[in-house]
Order: C-alpha cells, then structure tokens, then sequence
C-alpha cells in the first residue's frame, strides 16, 4: 500500500512558509534584525514600564536567534531579555523595590528564565530536526552523496548561477559497467562498498561547489562549472579518466560509461531535459561497448532539440502501467 | 539530432606511457627545422594543408611542429592522435570525420579547423610506448590513401622519432 505523508493545517503550512523565508535568511542580516528588535523590544518596555507586559517581544526575539544563528545566540538574548526584564519592571523603577519582596523576585526570575531556556530549547531543537529532515531528504543512505532529489534541487540553482556568471556545464551521467557481476559473485555486502568507495572518491575527484549524485543503483550523475565549453571538454575527459582509475583500484572488473553534455549555461532552458539527455548519450554508449565517454557540445550544436533520450524497454514500462494501475 | 563525439580512452599504462613523452625530447622540440621538414614532406606528399607532430601530453595533444594550425595545443579530449596511437600496429585513417561515430561530433570537426580527412601515424617510443601520431588532415573528405603512401608516412615518423632521440640527447 502506498504511504501518504501527513497532511498539515493551513495555520501550520503558513507557519511554515514563515519559518521557509527565515531559513534562507543570510547570518548578517540575522544579526541585524536581531539587534534592532532587542533594543527596540527594550525601548518600548522602558516606556510603558510595569504597566504592560513585553515578555511576549522578549521571548520571540530569543525564539529568533535561536532558530536563525543557533541555540547560543537564543540562550544569550533569553539572558539579556531576563535581566531587563527585572532591571526595567522588577526593582529599576523607584518604590518597586518596597512592593515586591525578595523571595517573589527571586522566583519570578528563575520562572522566567526557564521559561526562556524551555522556548529556546524548543526553537533550536525544531530547526534541528528540519534542517536534519532536509539532509536526509537529498542524501543517499548508502553512500552520503546527493541523491536524486537532491541532486534536481542544486542543480537548478547552480544552472542560474552559471547563467548570470555567463559560465559554462558539463552535465555527466555515469553507469557503471559489470557491477551486477560484483554481486552476484561477492554478494550484495561487496556491490554496496563498491558504490560506497566510488561515491567517496568520485565525489573527491571534483570540486567542492561541483556536484555528484547517486541517481539509483549504479548510476551517478555529476554537474561541473567550466569557464568555456572548451575546457568543459577537458573537464569531462580527465573525470571519466579519475573515475575509471578509482574502479580500477577496487579490484573488480568494473568500468564506466558516461555521456556527458557540454553546454553554455545560457542554452540551457530545461536543465531535467538535460539530464535526461545525458542519460540517453550515456545508454548509447552501453549499447555500442561500454567503458568510454561520449561528449556532445551542444555550443557548436544548431539548439537543443532532439536531444538523444534512453528509450524506455517495454518491460519497464509495462511495470510502470502497472504501478499506475494499481495506484 | 545531437551530434556527440567519444575522446579516446587512456591507455591502462598511462603513467608509464607518460613518462615516456617526459623523456621522448618532443616536448622541448617547438619550431626544431629538421621536424619542422618532417612535417612539410608529409604535407606535400598528401597534398594536405594541414600536418602536424602531435604528442598527447597530461590532458592536452601538443604540437612541437605544425602546418596550417594556429593552436599549439588543444585539448586531448578533442585529439584524433589520442584515438591513432591506442593501436600503433597501423596508422588511423579517418575518411569523412563527419561520418565517423568517434568524431562527427569533435569540435575539431563542427569548428576549426573542420577536419574531413585525417591520417596518423602512431610516434612510438623504443619501449614501445606511443607518444602521439604524425598526422596530415585536410578540410574535405578523401578516399584512404595507397599503400605506398603510407609506407612513405611511416617512414617519415621513423625519421621523427630519430631526430626527437638526437634532440635529447
């Protein structure tokens, strides 16, 4: 049976798209907007003093650090918000002192103080736990690069960079070759350390700011940033060369077939059209012998029509009528 | 339809093969006169305007002597040499390179230098390893060249590969 996943309220799903823009908020303007709320949120309580009650302020401004620059930050602005707290209504105004005594002073500041460590806590444990959802979300269990989904939502991101850096894409799709004949012959255990090593190292072969995915099974994908076309070419060549190396180096009689496509960022109008192509040079280079790399410059290329797509074997699709069937 | 093209793979050996070019004296070769003949009898004796030396060197194909070539170097992905000197038992020859699989889709093909027809061949080292190929290319396609002919090429890269070995030494 098909899992859904679990529906949410529609104050929830704005809460969310809230917290969804703070997230993407930059540490500096963080900060800044931290400050400006704290010695305003001081401002407004030493102006209406004991009269009213601005520990809500206080307390959302702690939430805030918290969530955006981390549990120290939150915990430091609970301190502060404690302090004036007391400072401004507790025993700052003459003739409070008189009114409260020192046992109910004291008691309301440790009440407050927890209660700020309490929101804090909560705050920093929720982003946590998103920012951990998010992590598993595009990372393949198995070997801890990009997956799929991972993968799709970088690449678009990195497409607009290039495109407003004028830079160019080799966009690379690698099966590797023999890796069934790994397990079936040394079992599942040594097929998963294969893809393990080669994730690793593949991932190591290329630039930080480059990506590298496990799309499934033994296929990879992997976006690289060049200069010009030109040395997109030079790029793609001397990674299917380090890549084919690190197979070696397993041991297994294991080697890759990639396609690659070179591309002006600026071409590029469906990155998912792209990596579909890839996939289709790649599958071309199955089927005429493996283990070598096919390059297509799409720069010296008439548009990006008829880009090469792998067909889809009719058991598959079959399976997938089926799937849609049933569903 | 997208036209692709497939650059040629490394050799297995590629360390050793590397170190070979290091030592063959090709790299310290640019503009040596007796080469630079070489490359021009070879030239005439297809009737081609372009010819060259091209080592495969690290992730370039350099050219110590070349005709009817402004690079120097291009990029090894891109080198029709890197595809002559996997088998140095024969010379490769490309009739049509647009209708050739490994090359339709070269940029040494979709632009310039717009290689139709091309002929290398292999420049080994005496321990066997192949350095990179002595090659005529021309812009419009051509049938495969007589037997006589390629005897006269391949004892032109002899004669390179002699005179790299007195450059050395």
């Amino acid at each position: 049976m098909q899992r859904k996943p679990p529906t949410a309220s529609k104050l929830t799903r704005l809460f969310a798209r809230l917290a969804e823009a703070s997230m993407r908020l930059p540490r500096s303007r963080a900060w800044a907007m931290l400050g400006v709320g704290l010695v305003a949120t001081v401002i407004l309580d030493h102006v209406t003093g004991p009269q009213v009650n601005v520990v809500i302020l206080y307390l959302a401004l702690a939430c805030f650090g918290s969530w955006c620059l981390g549990e120290r930050v939150g915990l430091g602005v609970g301190a502060v918000s404690v302090v004036m707290l007391g400072h401004i209504n507790g025993f700052g105004a003459p003739g409070q002192i008189a009114a409260i005594k020192p046992v109910a002073l004291a008691w309301n500041m440790i009440g407050r103080s927890l209660s700020m460590m309490v929101m804090v806590a909560l705050a920093s444990g929720l982003r946590h736990s998103l920012d951990h959802a998010r992590w598993s979300a595009t990372t393949d269990p198995l070997t801890g690069v990009l997956n799929k989904a991972g993968f799709g939502r970088r690449l678009r991101a990195l497409v607009s960079h290039a495109q407003r850096r004028q830079e160019s894409l080799v966009l690379a799709y690698i099966d590797l070759d023999g890796f069934k004949g790994v397990n079936d012959s040394f079992g599942h255990a040594a097929g998963d350390t294969l893809l393990c090593d080669f994730a690793e190292k593949g991932a190591d072969a290329i630039r930080a700011h480059d990506l590298f995915a496990r799309i499934g099974g033994d296929e990879f994908v992997t976006l690289l940033t060049a200069p010009t076309c030109h040395q997109g070419d030079v790029a793609a060549e001397a990674l299917h060369y380090r890549l084919t190396r690190i197979l070696r180096d397993t041991g297994h009689a294991v080697t890759c077939s990639m396609g690659a496509m070179v591309v002006e960022a600026s071409q590029i109008a469906s990155p998912t059209k792209l990596v579909e192509a890839a996939d289709g040079l790649m599958y071309e280079v199955k089927k005429s012998g493996k283990n070598a790399l096919r390059v297509a410059r799409l720069d010296l290329q008439p548009g990006m029509t008829d880009l090469p797509a792998r067909p889809v074997p009719d058991r598959r699709r079959a399976a997938q009528d089926r799937m849609a069937d049933a569903a | 339809m997208t036209i692709y093209y497939t650059p040629a793979s490394r050799p297995v050996d590629e360390d050793d093969r590397q170190r070979a070019v290091d030592e063959s004296g090709f790299l310290e070769a640019a503009g040596d006169p007796a080469l630079d003949a070489i490359v021009r009898e070879a030239a005439e004796l297809f009737g081609t305007p372009i010819a060259a030396i091209s080592i495969v060197d690290h992730e370039r194909q350099y050219f110590p002597v070349k005709i009817g070539l402004d690079a120097s170097e291009t990029p090894r992905a891109a080198s029709f040499c890197a595809h002559a000197m996997l088998d140095c038992s024969q010379p490769l020859c490309v009739t049509d390179a647009t209708a050739d699989q490994r090359f339709a889709g070269n940029p040494l093909v979709l632009s310039g230098p717009d290689i139709r027809f091309y002929l290398g061949m292999p420049l080994v080292a005496e321990n066997g390893q192949p350095l990179g190929a002595l090659c005529v290319i021309d812009r419009t396609q051509r049938e495969a060249p007589d037997q006589e002919k390629l005897d006269a090429l391949a004892e032109l890269a002899r004669k390179a590969m002699d005179r790299a070995h007195t450059l050395k030494n």
